[in-house]
């Protein structure tokens, strides 16, 4: 038992064994003397680092607050500050530009409701429609404004007029489905993708990767060994020459097997093929459509 | 938004050598921002602490190329998890160095990166089996400001071995069994003094957390 209090510095220090720093953790939970020890030596250990500051390279900052726009903020956790629980989910939602849209798109959105209803009425049969009695607010406001037209005037005329306009209307109506649905398909495909970066950014095991080119720029790998899938980074990569590209290569026990190939680096890009054991990463130039083997020398590697 | 941070890093050790809890609250407060999102904020905690992380895990790690990376992911991970930080169970300062550390002594423990440190240390150093060397090595770089000149002499109050077995486990990265090994000591006796070292640290420092 005194035994195990005599761990603290060590588990302060991150100098137990795996097995160990669980074994101390364990206690911790049970024992709040240990608990409080840990704390305030942990502060104690924070203030050590002033004599080692070191600023890192210029260019890190632009990099990770650029990187920070495609994490997302975890909103908190549902037991967390209890007196204020209600605001404090309400302001975790400022970060989710999905919901900061929101308010604008509610015009958009209500018209978008009435359409679908315009457009089934209407695609089932279109041209009986006209002067017959409609269920439906939007059908039956519509409708009056045709009986008004009957009754003040000739009544071919403008029955052709309100056909024109109610088809008018329908077509408007699809048009703004269609709209409102490549909308949505697009933003679920944006918010897909984010979610599948946010999950590789939020693994347990994520690390991030360096590679220098000597063509100028620098591309950041974001990998998880747990997850098999690594995103690179290259915003401030320079394109490639016309009809080439920048490949990828996963080194193997020294043999390189082809990745993703791409342009510029300015999107993100998924690497592709199989990452298990893959001990590091080259890049070279290939013609454009990539290579099944580099045909130039490496312009880059870093170890995974 | 305050705008106070001094976007020089040596300075930024300098002032936090009077580290007043005004300065620990500002670092709460944009954390707190961080959780909503808020860009500036972010850039701001960035500027104050990102020589802190960047320095120590330089120190651990020795390779500059990874000690950019924790830095980047550690502020990540801040940004992300901003949110579940509280307060009550300690500062923003410690919440960043301790994932520093523990990421940057995760990277050394991976034998891969254990051989390349290794060399590097030998390159840069003398051998590292004599522990003087570390202990050198941090005297230095802890002159380079005046808080480092506080670290400086709260480490000149511990005793030679508190002092070898705390720069050696905080610093060096090593486990207690490899520092154990180092300073040829028992075990036991190397996790007493690097408690008794660090309470030293802490009662000379004047740390305390309510």
């Amino acid at each position: 038992m005194s035994d195990i209090h005599g761990a603290v510095g060590a588990y302060v220090a991150d100098a137990l064994d795996p097995a160990e720093r669980a074994a101390f953790a364990d206690h911790m939970r049970q024992c709040h003397l240990c608990a409080s020890e840990v704390r305030s030596l942990t502060e104690t250990v924070a203030e050590l680092s002033a004599g080692v500051a070191t600023a890192p390279p210029p260019q890190l900052r632009d990099q990770v607050l650029r990187a920070a726009r495609h994490v997302r903020p975890l909103p908190p956790l549902p037991n967390q500050g209890t007196q204020r629980g209600t605001e404090s989910a309400e302001s975790s939602t400022v970060a989710r530009p999905a919901d900061d849209s929101r308010d604008t798109e509610r015009p958009d959105r209500a018209a978008a409701d009435r359409a679908p209803a315009d457009a089934q009425n209407t695609s089932t049969e279109p041209g009986s429609r006209i002067g017959l009695p409609v269920v439906g607010t939007d059908e039956g406001r519509r409708r009056s404004s045709v009986t008004v037209l009957r009754r003040s005037g000739n009544s071919t005329v403008f029955r052709v007029l309100a056909a024109a306009a109610l088809v008018a209307v329908v077509l408007l109506g699809g048009w703004v489905v269609q709209l409102r649905t490549a909308a949505d398909q697009q933003q679920q495909q944006v918010a897909s993708a984010q979610r599948a970066e946010n999950q590789l950014f939020a693994a347990a095991d994520v690390r991030t990767r360096h590679l220098q080119l000597q063509s100028g720029g620098t591309l950041t790998v974001v990998a998880s060994a747990e997850q098999g899938r690594a995103l690179v980074l290259g915003p401030d990569l320079p394109p490639a020459s016309p009809g080439r590209e920048y490949q990828v290569w996963l080194m193997r026990d020294g043999s390189p097997r082809p990745s993703s190939h791409f342009a510029e680096g300015a999107g993100r890009v998924w690497l592709t093929g199989d990452l298990a054991g893959v001990q590091a990463l080259a890049v070279t130039i290939e013609p454009a459509g990539g290579s099944k083997a580099p045909t130039t020398p490496v312009l880059g590697s870093v170890e995974m | 938004m305050p705008e106070q941070a001094p976007p020089d890093p040596l300075a930024m050790a300098d002032g936090s050598g009077e580290r007043t809890p005004s300065e620990a609250e500002r670092l709460v407060g944009l954390v707190q921002q961080c959780a909503r999102g808020d860009e500036d904020s972010f850039a701001a905690l960035y500027d104050a602490l990102a020589a802190r992380v960047h320095g120590l895990a330089l120190r651990v790690i020795r390779s500059p190329e990874m000690a950019a990376e924790v830095t980047q992911e550690v502020f990540l991970e801040t940004w992300r998890t901003a949110s579940r930080f509280d307060p009550s169970r300690g500062s923003v300062l410690a919440w960043l160095t301790t994932m520093a550390h523990r990421r940057a002594v995760d990277r050394v423990r991976a034998s891969e990166r254990q051989r390349m440190r290794d060399q590097n240390w030998v390159r840069e150093e003398a051998p590292y089996r004599a522990p003087e060397h570390p202990v050198d090595q941090t005297w230095t770089e802890a002159s380079r400001s005046l808080e480092g000149q506080r670290v400086r002499r709260s480490l000149d109050s511990l005793t030679a071995v508190q002092r070898e077995s705390v720069n050696l486990a905080y610093f060096g990265g090593y486990s207690h069994h490899e520092v154990a090994t180092l300073l040829d000591l028992p075990l036991g006796t190397v996790k007493t003094r690097i408690r008794d070292g660090l309470i030293r640290l802490r009662d000379v420092m004047g740390v305390d957390d309510e």
